[in-house]
Order: structure tokens, then C-alpha cells, then sequence
């Protein structure tokens, strides 16, 4: 190659070099440019986002009328220690965690945090399953726990497995201020050793399964204000809670068990019947319970049974759940209001199919 | 007969045991007794007529606040068809039923509002209301992302 043919090379060579060189400055402006406008793009989005924030029609809602509707949403907060097929997430923690707003009106709302539903699968820990979510999770509940305040406690309480007892003494602590519980367990309270028995003065509704060796009505000798109870085994009808009885559900139970516990609890006003025990009575009656003025047939309780076996001259208030129960037997129900002879002021009926004529003679 | 006058000037005529479900208007009849001058109102007659005849909520019946878990979140199907509106309106409806104290509607628009968010996230209540993640410092935000963490990790 001549030496003007390398000069000429070396010259285009230089050229692109140079080109190269504004190409790189014009991409690091334009880089530069692009940052510069992804960031006012982020700036208004902000900033939009607030505009709308401000036009948002829930701010107008004053502190007083958005309590009333977070306690809405806050009537169970369920804290599972294992997720057991649906979840969702606590609303009262959700709620504290939108915006500084409602986490300050939440913060200060004791009632928010005070109805529990705590389920613990102490058997998955035991099998070394998710350590760590365990330990937040007995902190999720201890957070409640404060935040609930003095607040009265509507706890529901399920141990799957073992009892630990680090997350449950915080629950037991609160026994003061419950003021329901319910509680699930593979073993009864008595066997996990949680509680002993002591004073409830807040305790108005209990539901507690039992077992049928359990003493644990023992337990809860001493509260004034308990109301309502729900049996689940043939419950010794001496235990002083009776006495003060105002409502009784029942499930799984004899309806012969059932009238001892009646007459056990003279102040016993209205009665909830889920699945019974019997088909047939021995001696055909169960006599006349006079205090009762409100009874519920859930699904599965003997509907028929209670039609022809019973007699409550008091009752006004009557409703009948027959999903599952067969034909509508309108001879017996017509036999047990003209015995009662009581006057319904409300009737509800639900889960039964009856001809029009059947249900004409039931109203 | 009492004639109630809406923001837009529109006239209705309604008969008094309809109106006074709401306790506001009632209060005000009272106060003003028998008189052919129009109550400047919105409009919730519809509501209020459907209602005509139920028992009144006692003057006290919200007072225990506590009694939350006992207060269930079903809605009446006819009070469901009647609260199906935009947001915007579905604030309206509460913050009028708030001034006017019609007790029943105040629950049922705040009812709804309840079972918009239950089991959502915070983000998605958020996005559901345009409420902006105001929380700052960082520090703060650290801590609710601790407490959450638990929730989060599901």
C-alpha cells in the first residue's frame, strides 16, 4: 500500500474515532436525559397519586364514622400459626398499616385489636416445620394483646398438638378480661395444664368442647356474669354455672341430658338445639320447660322429636333450620303449638320443603 | 305531609312517619312543629319509605362499642341493590346518613364499606381507596414491615 492510501486510511480511521466518540457523549446525554426524565416521570406519579389521594372520597369520612366502619372489619382477626387452608390477612394489622392516618386512629382504638381467633398447629412445630414463623407469630399475638389494651377480649382459641406454652400463657394472662372464649384442643384445658381456675368477671358466653372426662367447667366456677354456654358432652348439671344460665346451645347431645340441664338452669331463657343423640324417647316426653320463650332447631337437631316430646308454653320466638331433616311432619307441628299454646311473634323457617297448604296452617 | 327540599332545589313531598326514620329531621320537626316551611334535604326517601314502619334503633344502641364481633356484616338484598353505587356516592350516602343520623342506613353503607376491605393487603387497600403510603421516616416504615412480616411471609 502507498503512503497516500495509508494517510487517506488513517484519516477515516480518525474520522470514526471521532464519530464514535460524539456517539458515546450524545448516549451518556441521553442517558443522562433519561434518568433525569424517569425521575420527573416517578416525581408526578407521586405526585398524581397524592392529587387523587386528596380527592379520595374516604377521606372525607370524619375519625368518628371510619372507627365505625374498621370495627366492622375487624370483628374476628384470625392469627394462624401454620396457614390451615383459607387466609387471610389480620385486618387490624392490614388497617394499621395503610397510611399514618388510619394507623394512628387504629393505634388508639383498643377495640380493633380484641377479637381473636387464634389457631396453633403446635404439632407442625413440633415436627420442626417453619421455626421462625412460629416465633412471629406468638409476637403477631402478644402485639394484639397489648394493643387490645383493657379492652374485654373475645377469644377463640384451637391448640392442634401439644400445648407451647409461651404462646398461650400471654392468652391465659388475659383471662380477667374475657369476656368470651371459646376453645378447640386435642386435649382438654385441664389436661394442657394453661389455666387454673380463678375468677371471670367479665366472662358472659363460654364454648368450650369439653371432652366427656373433662373437669373443666370446674374451671369456670366463678363468673358472675356468664350467660350463655354451650354443651357438648352430658356436663354434670349440679356445676354452679348453670344457676345462672340464660341461653344454652347444645350439640352432639341426649336430648335427655339436655332436660337435666334445663332444669338446672332456672333463669335459662332462649335454647339452641344442633345434632341430637336420640331417635326415640324412652317415656315419650320431656315434660314442660315453661322459662324458654326462644328456641333454635339448627340443621341436624330432631325436629320431629321435639314436636312431640316437648312442651314450652313460653315461647315466642321460634326458628327452625330443616336442611337435611325430610318431609315437613305439619300434624306434629301442629300438636306442639296447640300444647304450648304460646304465641310466636317471630317464626323463621329455612331448609324445609313444604306444600303451600303446610306452611298457610304453620303461620 | 312534610315537603323536603334536595341541594338542587327539587321539591318532595313525604309523609312524617317516613322522614322521621331519620332522628336529625325528627329532632327538627320537633323543634319546629307544625309548619309549611320546606326542610332543605337530599334525598333518601326511597330508603326511608322502603323502611317505613320498622322499629327505630333505641337512642342508645350504639354505645357499646365493644360488641363488635356480635354485629354481623349481611346486608339486606334490598339494601344491597339500594348501596350499589360509585364510591363517590357510597361516601355521600354515609356521611349524610351520619348527619342526618338515620342510624340503619349509617350501618349499612359502612357495612359495605367493611366487606370492600376485608382480606385485602394494605397495598390493596390502598389502591382500592387512592390512599397514598404516607408512612416516614424510613425508620417507621422498618417497624411496620417488622410487625407485618409474619403476615407478609404467608
Amino acid at each position: 500500500m502507498d503512503s497516500r492510501r495509508a494517510d487517506e486510511l488513517k484519516k477515516a480511521l480518525a474520522l470514526a474515532d471521532k464519530d464514535i466518540e460524539d456517539h458515546d457523549s450524545e448516549v451518556d446525554r441521553l442517558q443522562t436525559q433519561i434518568v433525569f426524565v424517569q425521575g420527573e416521570k416517578k416525581r408526578l406519579e407521586t405526585q398524581r397519586a397524592k392529587l387523587r389521594s386528596l380527592l379520595s372520597p374516604v377521606r372525607k369520612l370524619p375519625n368518628e364514622t371510619l372507627l365505625h366502619i374498621l370495627q366492622y372489619v375487624c370483628r374476628e382477626n384470625v392469627l394462624q400459626s401454620s396457614t390451615l387452608g383459607l387466609w387471610t390477612y389480620p385486618p387490624a394489622m392490614a388497617i394499621s398499616s395503610v397510611c399514618s392516618r388510619w394507623r394512628e386512629l387504629a393505634l388508639v382504638s383498643p377495640s380493633l385489636w380484641a377479637n381473636l381467633t387464634v389457631e396453633m398447629n403446635t404439632a407442625a412445630r413440633a415436627r420442626g416445620e417453619n421455626l421462625t414463623g412460629f416465633v412471629t407469630f406468638v409476637d403477631t399475638v402478644t402485639r394484639y394483646l397489648a394493643r387490645s389494651g383493657d379492652w374485654p377480649l373475645r377469644l377463640a382459641l384451637t391448640i392442634r398438638g401439644l400445648c407451647h406454652r409461651p404462646a398461650v400463657v400471654p392468652l391465659m394472662q388475659q383471662a380477667y378480661r374475657w369476656k368470651t372464649f371459646r376453645f378447640r384442643g386435642v386435649q382438654s384445658l385441664t389436661d394442657y395444664k394453661i389455666i387454673s381456675p380463678s375468677h371471670f368477671p367479665l366472662l358472659e358466653e363460654l364454648d368450650v368442647d369439653l371432652g366427656i372426662t373433662s373437669n373443666d367447667l370446674d374451671l369456670f366456677k366463678h363468673c358472675p356474669r356468664l350467660r350463655t354456654h354451650t354443651l357438648y358432652y352430658p356436663a354434670e348439671p349440679t356445676s354452679e354455672v348453670f344457676h345462672q344460665l340464660e341461653h344454652l346451645s347444645s350439640s352432639g347431645q341426649s336430648l335427655v341430658v339436655l332436660a337435666e340441664a334445663v332444669h338446672a338452669c332456672p333463669l335459662l331463657k332462649s335454647l339452641k338445639l344442633g345434632p341430637t343423640t336420640d331417635t326415640v324417647l324412652e317415656d315419650g316426653t320431656l315434660g314442660t320447660w315453661h322459662n324458654i320463650t326462644s328456641l333454635s332447631l339448627e340443621r341436624g337437631s330432631s325436629i320431629n322429636l321435639v314436636f312431640s316430646s316437648l312442651n314450652l308454653p313460653s315461647l315466642n320466638t321460634f326458628v327452625i333450620d330443616g336442611t337435611g331433616q325430610g318431609d315437613w311432619q305439619a300434624n306434629l307441628f301442629t300438636l306442639f303449638i296447640s300444647r304450648a299454646s304460646c304465641m310466636i311473634t317471630t317464626f323463621t323457617v329455612c331448609g324445609i320443603s313444604m306444600s303451600d297448604s303446610d306452611l298457610i296452617a304453620a303461620l | 305531609m312534610v315537603t323536603l327540599v334536595t341541594s338542587d332545589n327539587e321539591k318532595f313531598n313525604a309523609e312524617k312517619e317516613v322522614v322521621e326514620r331519620s332522628v336529625l329531621i325528627k329532632n327538627m320537626l320537633e323543634d319546629v312543629g307544625e309548619s309549611d316551611q320546606p326542610i332543605p334535604l337530599p334525598m333518601f326517601l326511597e330508603y326511608c319509605e322502603h323502611h317505613r314502619g320498622e322499629p327505630l334503633p333505641a337512642p342508645d344502641a350504639d354505645t357499646s362499642q365493644d360488641d363488635t364481633r356480635k354485629r354481623t356484616t349481611d346486608i339486606s338484598e334490598w339494601d344491597q341493590k339500594f348501596i350499589t353505587v360509585d364510591q363517590e356516592m357510597l361516601f355521600e350516602i354515609i356521611l349524610a346518613a351520619n348527619y342526618l343520623d338515620i342510624k340503619s342506613l349509617l350501618d349499612v353503607g359502612c357495612k359495605t364499606v367493611a366487606n370492600m376491605i376485608k382480606g385485602k393487603t394494605p397495598e390493596e387497600i390502598r389502591k382500592l381507596f387512592n390512599i397514598v403510603n404516607d408512612f416516614t421516616p424510613r425508620r417507621r416504615c422498618a417497624q411496620i414491615k417488622k410487625e407485618n412480616e409474619w403476615a407478609e411471609d404467608r
